[in-house]
């Protein structure tokens, strides 16, 4: 059987206890036979033990409490998606970005209803050019002096 | 909790030194590993549903290294926001620490924030959130060959940063 190829990297494989046997097998003899692969072995599990040694970490209560409070307050309810953001830094006072987005969002929402609702001088039926044309004609062909003062009402404002 | 799953709140509650480790030893300074726990937490809370009992701090692991690559991400889009580079901002509490270990830990942390996260998180997600390589991998959607190559690099890297704190 072709032993496996070995490379300087399995080192750290080897002290995690995550190779097969046979590589482990032979890494073992390339071990006894190398000081270069023993010092480089012993290398890497002082660092390897040097992080493992570190401390688990803790926020203090107070920081921990505001921390769960703001996850509360934010989240939407389970099983509602919200877009990725970015992150929310509460501690430093900073206003949540999403609520600044939505407050964004709900301003374009009611400018673009506004838009759609609300009537404009082209949507307005009858025209009032229209409208004015045709009682200016009327007017002129019948006499009548209120409708003959559509076009002056025009003129002063009522079609801006 | 492993036959049922838990609530976010229990979540915070048991796991919230594991977060907080995990996310302190990626990012490097407090401020922005609080910040990963709490979207680490809301995405946690959004997922729930998603969960299925076995490995929580697998989970976990998995989430706050999501939130702290996005955020990699995001500020190499925004330089301006860039990750503090400078390893003396990292200051680890550690209360009840004797003085000799408390140096020690600050020596490994500073020269652990020294190298790049494309080492260090493969590093953290081993050495501190005790992950398989498998489990690393596919959490960083990488052949376990990687993740064992990574692993291996970053390790003697941090082992030269190590020994250049001793000299100084």
């Amino acid at each position: 059987m072709t032993p496996p190829e070995l490379s300087e990297d399995l080192l750290s494989a080897y002290l995690d206890d995550e190779l097969d046997a046979e590589t482990r097998v032979a890494l073992d003899e390339r071990l006894a036979a190398s000081s270069e692969w023993r010092t480089v072995l012993a290398e890497v599990r002082a660092a390897r033990d040097a992080v493992r040694a570190l401390p688990r970490l803790n926020l203090a209560p107070d920081a921990w409490d505001r921390l769960v409070q703001a996850v509360a307050a934010d989240a939407p309810p389970p099983g509602r998606a919200g877009p990725a953001r970015a992150l929310l830094r509460l501690r430093r006072g900073a206003a949540s970005r999403p609520v600044r987005w939505v407050g964004a969002a709900a301003a374009a929402a009611a400018v673009v209803v506004a838009a759609l609702v609300l009537p404009t001088p082209a949507r307005i039926t009858p025209k009032v050019a229209t409208f004015n044309n045709e009682q200016s004609a009327r007017a002129s062909v019948a006499g009548d002096p209120v409708s003959a003062l559509a076009g002056v009402g025009l003129m002063h404002g009522l079609g801006r | 909790m492993a036959d049922r799953v838990p609530t976010w709140e229990e979540v915070a509650r048991d796991y919230g030194g594991f977060l907080y480790s995990v996310a302190y030893r990626l990012a490097g300074n407090q401020d922005d590993a609080q910040d990963l726990v709490q979207e680490a937490l809301i995405r946690v809370r959004r997922g729930l549903e998603r969960y299925e009992p076995g490995s929580l701090e697998g989970w976990l692991a998995r989430i706050v290294t999501n939130v702290f690559l996005d955020e990699v991400r995001r500020r190499r889009r925004r330089p301006a926001d860039a990750l503090p580079d400078d390893p003396g901002r990292v200051l680890p509490p550690t209360p009840g620490a004797d003085e000799a270990s408390q140096q020690l830990s600050t020596e490994v942390q500073v020269a652990l924030a020294s190298i790049p996260e494309e080492f260090r998180v493969p590093v953290v997600l081993c050495d501190v959130a005790d992950q398989s390589y498998e489990h690393i991998a596919t959490t960083l959607g990488v052949p376990v060959g990687t993740v064992r190559s990574r692993i291996h690099r970053g390790r003697r890297l941090l082992r030269t940063a190590l020994t250049e704190e001793e000299a100084r």
